[in-house]
């Protein structure tokens, strides 16, 4: 045999060779998952743990932070609490290790610990969260307070847990400012998001309705009948001092700030009827933005300031429109049912909530800006009303009444997870505006 | 200047049109086969092998994945869900005021856990002692298992994918995670393959992974040493 042919040989005898070596683990299987078992966070959060309670403060202190700090992340919505008799693993104070098995083992995603530490006048509250599943510590933070205001540490906890998980804060700092109704007198009041802290805003002996915040969260504008018809006020939260930005002729009713809080809009009726106007705070100037026989009302913006949604029964029944910031390029967006209105426009940007009358009772709906993906919410035998979008945009307010039970609710985006925030039947409650992140 | 060139070929012979193309088609097949060596062969573009892709989207496969035959025997008693068994256990140590009976409960307690684990250590070393024979290689894998293997494996992890749909984007995204399980089940590589782009999607399908493992022994089949799979995470029904 020739020279050459023995190394083409041996060559070929190379290659076929690794290639039958590197075929033993050559086969690959590719699997498609298009959606996920859970959709809330298995999270295990243990009780604070302190080395030394001074005998002036609660033994229960830790405990009653850690309480707060479960019921602070059960109202996102997003995280699924574990039962702490399910734990394997205690904490005792100083432990430092943590056995990530044991933790997943009873089915934890995310895992919180941590201690308390008493000083003369404050505590300081250390807490880690960390990933069980892969080992990780994603964060060791220390929190300082005050040891009668525990909820507002927890609070800082919670926020930094979110933080981490979904890179945003929540809607912790938030408030929600919704009117209650008494015979023939109405005022607004807001609330904590946690459903504490009831604080009155307006006490106008009169009608007054539809709150909004600015979106720089100093101010809130509000319609009022106080001078016998509607006029729009505009309140300081800061100062706590109103003024009257609109009293015109026929009807003056309160729409949406803009997203740089220089601008509000309005719904007017004295240009024969009611039509929508923008109007620059800083220099008074008015714009009228549509200009139809028909009733245009409740305008709202989107989260970009480009464009506005609002309703109209141009088209012979209440439904919901978009046109640009500027009036133009109007366009319908909602054709199921025969009375859709109270549009509010998501943060996120993509969605807007509205309601809908369907089978005799209003319901929230949400709808793509462009009209498509309409996705009803709420299917329960009451009137869904009012729906007002968290600053996350993953959960919306909205007030509801059953035979006569009032109710401002929060629920998912997607309708899950419905809680009632406030409960009453006299007097009523209705018409909840959630307020942006406040400081 | 060029017969002289021919003259030194290393193949010798007087210039052989012939030999000069096998030499060429040698070096070359050769150069190819020594790329696949160095380069881990999970990567999709450079396997040699048979590609699969098992799509199971339809009702059939959510069925419990005890009812495949081929499944059975990799379905052990130790990889059912404990918690349900860990909570049962620490009720012993509820409403018991007297503190020395506290003790004993929690002493209860510490070794029903300890019992546990050992029973969970033993009974992963049975999976991996026992059910993978130390036999030769099976050289080409049962395309019936694979599939098999792979609606287990996609109903564990799917079952342990936790993503609230808040955290979607509004495009859809595809995260691709490559992983590579051993004979005995263990997750021996898990990489990215592709990322979605979204770095709480992606820790989303990560976590799912790591916390199915391990998985059932290959039992035999397969290539003997391992299986690389590629699971492909899909946001298109979240939304």
């Amino acid at each position: 045999m020739k020279q050459s042919h023995r190394w083409f040989l041996f060559f070929l005898s190379a290659c076929l060779f690794f290639c039958g070596v590197n075929r033993d683990s050559a086969a690959k299987v590719y699997i498609d998952i298009d959606a996920p078992g859970f959709q809330q966070f298995p999270i295990a959060v243990c009780d604070l743990q302190a080395k030394k309670i001074p005998p002036d403060r609660s033994a229960e202190l830790p405990s009653t932070l850690s309480d707060h700090i479960r019921s602070l992340l059960t109202l996102t919505g997003l995280f699924h609490l574990l039962d702490p008799k399910s734990f394997l693993e205690g904490v005792e104070p100083g432990t430092q290790t943590v056995r990530f098995s044991d933790w997943t083992m009873i089915g934890a995603d995310f895992l919180v610990r941590g201690g308390v530490v008493f000083g003369v006048r404050d505590l300081t509250v250390d807490c880690q969260l960390y990933d069980v599943s892969r080992g990780l510590l994603l964060f060791n933070k220390s929190y300082a307070g005050s040891p009668d205001d525990v909820k507002t540490l927890a609070r800082a906890v919670v926020t930094d847990i979110l933080l981490a998980l979904t890179g945003d804060e929540g809607d912790f700092n938030t408030k929600i400012a919704f009117v209650m109704k008494k015979q023939n007198h109405s005022d607004i009041f807001t609330i904590n998001y946690d459903g504490t802290d009831l604080k009155p805003v307006t006490s106008h002996q009169s009608i007054v309705v539809a709150p909004r915040w600015s979106p720089d969260g100093q101010y809130m504008a509000f319609t009022s009948y106080r001078a016998g018809r509607p006029e729009v006020y505009l309140y300081s939260l800061k100062t706590g001092k109103e003024k009257k930005i609109a009293a015109f002729k026929g009807l003056n009713l309160c729409g949406a700030f803009s997203p740089d809080s220089k601008k509000l809009l309005l719904t007017l009726s004295k240009d024969d009827n009611e039509e929508i106007y923008v109007l620059d705070l800083d220099s008074q100037q008015l714009s009228r933005l549509t200009h139809n026989s028909a009733i245009d009302v409740s305008p709202t913006w989107s989260p970009d300031g480009k464009k506005i949604a609002f309703v109209s029964n141009r088209s012979g029944s209440p439904q919901i429109f978009v046109m640009d910031a500027d009036g133009g390029n109007v366009k319908r967006i909602t054709f199921e049912g025969n009375y859709n209105t109270s549009p509010s426009w998501s943060p996120r940007g993509n969605r807007i909530a509205y309601e809908g009358l369907i089978n005799h009772r209003y319901q929230i709906f949400t709808v793509d800006e462009d009209g498509g993906n309409l996705l009803q919410l709420t299917f329960d035998n009451a009137d869904n009303e009012y729906p007002s979008w968290s600053p996350s945009g993953r959960q919306i307010v909205f007030s509801s009444k059953q035979e006569t039970a009032h109710r401002i609710s929060i629920m998912n985006f997607n309708g899950l997870n419905v809680r009632v925030l406030k409960e009453s039947k006299v007097p009523a409650v209705m018409m909840p505006a959630w307020s942006p992140r406040l400081k | 200047m060029t017969s002289r060139m021919s003259q030194k070929n290393p193949f010798g012979g007087p210039g052989n049109p012939y030999n000069m193309f096998f030499a060429s088609l040698a070096m070359h097949v050769i150069l190819l086969a020594a790329i696949m060596i160095s380069v881990p062969g999970s990567t999709r573009q450079l396997t040699f092998g048979p590609s699969y892709t098992v799509a199971l989207v339809g009702p059939e496969v959510i069925a419990s994945p005890q009812n495949l035959p081929a499944l059975r025997d990799m379905m052990h008693p130790a990889l059912s869900d404990r918690p349900v068994i860990l909570k049962r256990d620490t009720h012993l140590s509820t409403k018991v005021p007297i503190v020395k009976q506290d003790d004993s409960g929690r002493q209860d307690i510490e070794k029903a856990i300890a019992s546990l684990r050992q029973k969970d250590a033993a009974s992963m070393d049975r999976d991996s002692t026992n059910k993978f024979p130390s036999g030769p290689p099976t050289p080409s894998p049962d395309q019936a298992k694979i599939n098999d293997y792979s609606r287990f494996i996609w109903n564990k992890i799917k079952k342990n994918w936790v993503l609230p749909p808040s955290l979607m984007p509004k495009e859809n995204i595809t995260a691709i995670i490559e992983v590579r399980i051993g004979a005995n089940g263990a997750l021996e590589h898990v990489a990215f393959e592709k990322k979605s782009g979204n770095r709480y999607f992606d820790e989303s399908a990560l976590r799912a992974v790591t916390k199915s493992a391990p998985f059932p022994p290959l039992s035999g089949w397969g290539t003997g040493r391992s299986i690389d799979i590629g699971i492909r995470f899909h946001s298109a029904e979240l939304r």
